[in-house]
């Protein structure tokens, strides 16, 4: 539990980058989630099925070229299927595959295993992604416009704190939510010492 | 010339590219550790992305857009950007020896960094020219030099502190971005 928690904040740290821009709400962190986990299980596939064929020298190549495709091609599914979800999500969206893909080192491990592993791999790390990205979104829209997904929540006296929805917000509420993650592994590590 | 400025002021003040827009998240957080380091990291930012902008605003008025093919443009951005890190890393190489070693260890950071493709993207969205491109790219990386500079300053003196556990490393980093990005956005009223 504590080395998957672990795990799922690195891979998130290591995606946030074009993420925190579109997480003002829990519906979009949502869409970013799931988005992001089909192209991460998709990548993974199709990487580790090739495998055999990339020599060493032509795997960054190899991988920019997927990574560039299937953001596009989930860009463009996007637009013609789910047009307000991409206009939400703009341009942080191939941002976010991209960012994932490539700095998430995500495709290293499809590179070296069989399929099944680096596809189940990926959905590990896309289901990981995914809640952190809801809970971000959830926060912040909770705090900054008393809504939960859209639904007025908060009683009518309570004042939304917009600094929340905007940009600093975004860095104050994954630090809160590194800090409580981070104590809460603490206190684990603690309670397992004792026993 | 005066829009130029203007624009490659807003997007250094304004729009900063990691304070307002996250563009390159992971790369600021890895590399503010010291001071010369990032200044290091801020000036060949600086050049690599003033020069990926400018390419990649060329091809997007003159080749994508009469031909319509929009759609290509992430995969053909992401290429430029790989393409031009490389090509800078070979000529800084083999004719300016005392730089290979600032620029070799941030070749693989720049070419993977959400930064040139983020800025590269945006420009395409906002319709600018490829001159207005190359200015937003100029201004967005002097912007990102300036914040982590900024950044690696303020880590220095977090060092020295007696920070509580649970917010050590990445938390109390990101606690300071937010309140950089607060003061960054007293520049939005100008």
């Amino acid at each position: 539990m504590k080395n998957h928690m672990e795990k799922t904040s690195s891979i998130l740290l290591l995606a946030l980058c074009p993420a925190l821009a579109v997480t003002t709400t829990a519906m979009s962190g949502l869409a970013m989630g799931i988005t992001v986990l089909a192209v991460l299980i998709l990548s993974n596939a199709i990487l580790s099925s090739l495998r055999n064929f990339l020599s060493e020298e032509s795997r960054l190549p190899a991988s920019l070229i997927l990574t560039a495709l299937l953001a596009a091609a989930v860009q463009l599914l996007m637009q013609a299927y789910t047009a307000d979800i991409s206009e939400a999500l703009g341009i942080y969206l191939p941002l976010t595959i991209a960012s994932t893909l490539l700095c998430g080192r995500a495709n290293e491990y499809a590179l070296k295993n069989p399929v099944l592993p680096a596809v189940a791999d990926g959905l590990k790390t896309g289901i990981g992604f995914t809640v952190s990205v809801t809970v971000l979104g959830l926060v912040r829209e909770l705090i900054g416009a008393g809504t939960c997904f859209g639904h007025q929540v908060m009683p009518d006296f309570y004042q939304p704190v917009a600094i929340f929805v905007k940009a600093p917000g975004a860095f104050l509420t994954l630090a809160l939510l590194l800090m409580i993650r981070n104590a809460a592994c603490a206190a684990d590590k603690e309670g397992g010492e004792v026993r | 010339m005066k829009a130029l400025i203007f624009v490659a002021v807003s997007m250094a003040l304004v729009n900063n590219a990691f304070l307002a827009q996250f563009f390159g998240v992971k790369t600021f957080l890895d590399e503010s550790k010291q001071l010369k380091a990032s200044a290091g990291l801020g000036a060949a930012v600086i050049v690599v992305i003033t020069l990926t902008s400018a390419a990649a605003g060329l091809v997007f008025e003159y080749l994508l857009k009469p031909f319509e093919l929009e759609y290509l443009s992430i995969l053909v951005f992401l290429l430029l950007t790989a393409a031009i890190v490389q090509l800078l890393y070979l000529f800084i190489n083999s004719s300016m020896a005392s730089l290979s070693a600032v620029f070799h260890d941030f070749m693989p950071l720049l070419m993977t960094s959400s930064l040139a493709l983020g800025i590269a993207l945006s420009n395409a969205e906002e319709g600018r020219s490829a001159a207005q491109s190359t200015a937003a790219g100029f201004g967005t990386a002097v912007g990102y030099a300036l914040a982590l500079i900024l950044f690696a300053g303020i880590r220095s003196r977090i060092d020295e502190e007696e920070i509580p556990t649970p917010l050590r490393g990445t938390p109390i980093l990101l606690l300071c971005a937010a309140l950089i990005s607060i003061a960054f956005m007293g520049f939005g009223v100008l």
